[in-house]
């Protein structure tokens, strides 16, 4: 008859301790928030439902839910082009290509670049009288200048151009990594077949690295949904206003603005519930099309 | 043996007691605020009160009201004094956490400050809850030397009269660029423009029904912007962006920079020491103020009669005022004090100018009773408006229908019709 061990508790007990102070009563708390009133000085009022039954009819909330996926979707394609692309050149057994540890850093760096940082830079670069793009294309003839972030639109792309450039290299790696698990006889034989390059890569690569690929496609769905910091530090950038602030107003920025520029953390607190089901909706979607599991390749 | 280790053990009690009830003379006061403005008056006071001392806090601006709110609701290491920027006062004047400074122990006599001060440290029931050091009324900075090229004058009187209406500073821009050639721009951006129309309003955004207004003189600014874009009298820099510091500096081609008392010392010097002697001050077409720190005592505080001695020092003891004005040339906002004083400044940045001198005409003419507690983001948003007008995005009806429903959004509390 075994003793229960109870020694074994004791060591997961401070991830425990931890999750519950800071990661479950933060949740929980807001919930019971998203059911109240509150502008971060009085006390929270109970309203009962109606935060989420204004949020579910506000324009406001469901134009920043298009702008959320208006920059994402363009980000997660051009990403996994360029990553798969660099992923499988960097892995091709014929190519054989030296360094790839290098490429990997150098392709890497700009994620640990701060995102605040990085907005504020594109943000010069890109500034209609001085910035320095205007500069490079038209020189002194000013007229030309183009006005890059007057377009809501075409700022948007910039930030999903902005995000591709931060995140193409750890989609890569973990592609890589995922190529690499392919076996090789795959390979062999495909090759002792007489297939060409292309046909290996989207016959053989691309449906064993299916798992790799949801994993890659729903992280980044989930941190996706949660775009903050470039699209915010942008749209609190000098001369970027009306419209095009609007146009950068992700879910997240508009929680952000609600509840601490307007102060109304009861309706911010609906807003991170209703974001929180809408993005376990999309996942799940999203597994269900590409009928994935995560089991392993026999 | 026994008598050695007695008369140690005694000594050792006897200094814990003289340290113990030494320290427990001394007074310990937290304040919290979002610039280290207030380092060197927390040490004079220091010196002229050797057993109260005072610990800063500082918190960037951009998070000091939400860092601050929770630590004021809970009260745990909460602040005994804080300061308030404008953007956020009125909102701490009414959340009630500023103590009444008209009751005991502070019975605050503000009959010597300058009324808009007093009264946007006032809450919406009457109740006094902070006062400022400071009043910041408005001027238009020029440059001089193109002043003189262009206009033929410097003195700033005759550029002021240039500038007295709205008209006239439409003409002197169009002035400016046809005798450049279109070189010279009047000011940086529409935004710079905006003091003028904000503050020449009769009626503030939300009356005493709740309800958003938007004054006539407002209309007239979607205009007015229209213009200064179309016939491209400005440089179209945004405030407070790259450009925009650069364009204080010597041999930039912008004519003017619309800023209050603490532009010059903490924008204009701070950022363009070259230009030095090449700037006058002058009026625009409408007085107006801008910014300005409040301060108050913590309503929960455990040492209030002590916090009170640093407030009163700060915003209300004249020699401490002068001594503030003469080492910052911050304009004071005490009348008595500032009508002592002014006659004796003259600044080599403005050429000489007194620059006091003309802050104390502009600082009585103040209205602010039309500021309400959301000004900051109705301001942005109407910027914005304007923005999406002038850039083409949007007709005025657009534009002005589109503010509405972004005010709505923002505040559903109010009425908007």
């Amino acid at each position: 008859m075994a003793k229960k061990n109870y020694k074994n508790l004791l060591f997961v007990l401070p991830f425990f301790i931890f999750f519950l102070a800071f990661h479950l009563y933060p949740m929980l708390y807001t919930l019971f928030l998203s059911f109240t009133q509150y502008d971060g000085f009085k006390d929270p009022v109970l309203i009962g439902f109606n935060n989420y039954k204004n949020l579910i009819v506000n324009k406001y909330f469901w134009n920043s839910f298009i702008n959320t996926w208006k920059i994402w979707l363009p980000n997660i394609i051009l990403q996994l082009i360029i990553a798969l692309f660099m992923a499988n050149w960097l892995t091709n057994t014929r190519l054989k290509i030296k360094k790839v540890g290098f490429f990997r850093a150098v392709f890497y760096f700009p994620n640990l670049v701060t995102a605040a940082s990085i907005a504020v830079l594109f943000i010069v670069i890109l500034d209609w009288q001085h910035g320095s793009l205007n500069q490079i294309l038209f020189g002194q003839e000013t007229e030309k200048y183009i006005y890059w972030m007057v377009n809501p639109a075409r700022t948007q792309f910039i930030v999903s151009l902005i995000q591709t450039w931060m995140w193409f290299g750890v989609s890569m790696i973990i592609l890589m990594a995922g190529i690499q698990g392919i076996p090789s006889t795959y390979y062999e034989a495909a090759v002792i077949d007489g297939a060409t390059e292309g046909q290996i890569f989207f016959k053989v690569t691309l449906p064993l690295l299916m798992p790799v690929l949801t994993y890659v496609v729903i992280t980044s769905l989930i941190g996706g949904m949660q775009i903050f910091d470039i699209p915010f530090v942008i749209s609190i950038g000098p001369g970027v206003v009306g419209e095009v602030e609007k146009a950068l107003s992700t879910m997240v920025v508009y929680l952000y603005n609600t509840g601490f520029r307007y102060n109304r953390m009861g309706y911010a607190s609906a807003i991170s519930y209703v974001l929180f089901i809408i993005t376990v909706c999309f996942s799940v979607i999203y597994l269900r099309i590409t009928k994935t599991s995560f089991r392993s390749v026999e | 043996m026994k008598r050695l280790f007695s008369s140690i053990v005694l000594s050792i009690i006897f200094m814990m007691l003289v340290f113990t009830y030494g320290g427990a003379e001394e007074i310990t006061l937290s304040l919290w605020s979002f610039t280290d403005e207030l380092t060197r008056p927390i040490e004079r006071f220091e010196q002229m009160y050797p057993d109260i001392k005072i610990e800063l806090t500082i918190v960037p601006s951009e998070e000091y009201p939400s860092k601050l709110k929770p630590v004021l609701r809970t009260g745990k290491n909460a602040p005994d004094i804080f300061t308030g920027e404008f953007a956020y006062v009125k909102d701490f004047v009414e959340s009630g956490f500023w103590d009444d400074l008209s009751k005991a122990p502070y019975n605050a006599d503000v009959s010597e400050l300058v009324d808009y001060q007093v009264e946007m440290g006032t809450d919406s029931t009457g109740v006094l809850r902070a006062i400022s050091w400071q009043t910041t009324p408005g001027g238009f900075f020029f440059r001089r030397s193109i002043a003189k090229e262009y206009l033929g004058t410097d003195d700033p009187v005759e550029v002021g009269k240039m500038l007295s209406s709205v008209d006239k500073f439409i003409e002197t821009g169009r002035l400016l660029k046809e005798k450049s050639n279109g070189k010279i721009k009047i000011i940086p951006g529409y935004a710079d423009y905006s003091w003028y129309p904000l503050s020449a309003r009769k009626n503030g955004f939300i009356n005493d029904k709740n309800e958003f207004v938007i004054d006539p003189t407002l209309v007239e600014f979607f205009d007015t912007a229209k213009i200064l874009r179309e016939e491209n009298l400005t440089e179209k820099i945004a405030q407070w962006s790259p450009p925009w510091f650069e364009g204080m500096k010597a041999g930039s081609n912008i004519f003017g920079y619309v800023l209050p008392t603490w532009g010059l010392h903490y924008v204009l010097k701070a950022n363009a020491p070259d230009s030095s002697g090449d700037w006058g001050l002058t009026n625009g077409p409408s007085s107006y103020f801008w910014g300005g720190t409040w301060l108050g005592v913590y309503a929960n505080s455990k040492n209030k009669e002590a916090a009170w001695k640093f407030v009163h020092m700060m915003t209300l003891d004249h020699d401490t005022l002068k001594w503030w004005a003469t080492l910052t040339g911050d304009f004071v906002g005490n009348q008595v004090v500032f009508e002592e004083i002014k006659g004796t400044f003259s600044d080599p940045y403005l050429n000489g100018q007194n620059h006091y001198e003309f802050f104390a005409k502009e600082a009585p003419k103040i209205d602010s009773s039309i500021v309400s507690r959301y000004d900051l983001e109705l301001n942005n948003l109407l910027l914005g408006a304007i923005g999406n007008y002038i850039d083409g995005l949007k007709t005025k009806e657009e534009a002005i229908q589109s503010f509405k429903d972004d005010v709505k959004n923002a505040y559903p509390e109010l009425i908007v019709k």
